[in-house]
């Protein structure tokens, strides 16, 4: 009896450790907006299958992106949500970097207010484009490639979108720089400093643990184990360990 | 016009999607409680061989999202974890139902196909 499962890929697969094939499985799951728990099960019941039947998990599950997509498509609706939280990782870091600006050039009181002018509007477009949009974007573009062509030894490409990123990322801020330069707010007052600061700091981690991570190469807990509190989650993802 | 060892293929494939379901209730019922590889072992014994992990475990996880099974997981023999599945009442009454409506359907078609 034929199988139901796509067709043969387009290049010979080459064997690869079981644990990359499970590391890109989890980064499309996340990217198609699987829970983290779900995300869990799935890379177990594959790699449990591997160790098992010891077949190639490539020939056994096809690539990573199509397995993926089974589970759960990508959508777009989510793609964007993701760049949202990414901008607002940019919104926490803007808060921190204004209200401690602030105090620099108007030394007083943590009451007195924010400056908003047209400094601290292009520092938060500059940590929007490159914390919210570029990671989303062309990070995806990566995982997404890498998933699709795995074990298949088509290069990823790594190194000509991260220099593509540098160039968009530079082209964006320069465009951002020339419209905000003609565009005179003159300073206006915002919350007080200390209100930012704590403001700018609560968001962050949060804002770390749900924004765009593509790429990070987090192989998932073994499922089974209950899920940690939120705030040891936040606190990890400020650490930088997901 | 003879037709091309690709379309049967396709033809039997078109078959199997529509009727997958049935037969892993059916395996599960027979084995009582499976994980993936014993399933898929159970079918190859009945014939469907050939069947990859990549169709078989999305599958599970339809029919356990559609309340016809449930699984729980369980140490694997000096492994990972693994996931064993077993059939709920619902999914035998799915499967009473759909093993009468395909004895229906084959014996309409085996009619359909009779040419004299």
């Amino acid at each position: 009896m034929s199988d139901t499962s796509p067709g043969p890929a387009p290049m010979p697969p080459l064997r690869l450790p079981d644990s990359d094939y499970g590391s890109v499985l989890a980064d499309q799951l996340r990217l198609n907006g699987m829970p983290e728990a779900k995300v869990r099960e799935v890379v177990a019941e594959v790699e449990d299958h591997v160790a098992t039947t010891g077949q190639d998990p490539v020939e056994a599950f096809g690539q990573p992106v199509d397995y993926a997509a089974q589970w759960q498509p990508f959508s777009w609706r989510h793609g964007l949500t993701q760049m949202a939280v990414g901008i607002g990782v940019a919104a926490a870091g803007g808060s921190v970097f204004a209200a401690v600006f602030t105090g620099v050039l108007e030394p007083g009181p943590w009451t007195n207010p924010v400056l908003l002018n047209s400094t601290t509007l292009l520092l938060f477009g500059l940590l929007a484009l490159n914390l919210g949009v570029i990671p989303w974007t062309l990070m995806a573009l990566a995982v997404r490639r890498e998933g699709r062509w795995l074990g298949t030894g088509r290069p990823k490409y790594d190194w000509t979108l991260r220099l593509g990123g540098g160039v968009l990322a530079g082209v964006g801020f320069g465009l951002f720089v020339w419209w905000a330069g003609s565009w005179d707010v003159g300073s206006v007052h915002g919350p007080p400093r200390w209100l930012t600061l704590v403001a700018g700091l609560l968001l962050a981690p949060l804002a770390l643990r749900l924004g765009p991570k593509p790429g990070d190469r987090r192989r998932p807990s073994p499922p089974g184990i209950p899920p940690q509190p939120w705030w040891r989650q936040a606190w990890r993802a400020l650490r930088g360990r997901g | 016009m003879p037709r091309s060892r690709g379309t049967r293929e396709d033809r039997q494939s078109q078959w199997l999607k529509g009727v997958l379901d049935l037969a892993v209730l059916a395996a599960l019922a027979r084995e009582r409680t499976a994980y993936g590889y014993t399933l898929m072992a159970a079918l190859a014994d009945r014939g469907f061989d050939g069947l990859k992990g990549g169709t078989i475990y999305p599958l599970l996880g339809r029919l356990e999202d559609d309340g016809l099974v449930e699984s729980t997981w369980g140490d694997g023999d000096a492994g990972p974890r693994r996931k064993y599945f077993w059939l709920t009442d619902a999914g035998r009454a799915e499967l009473a139902a759909g093993r009468e409506g395909w004895r229906a359907f084959a014996k309409s078609m085996n009619d359909a196909l009779e040419t004299d």
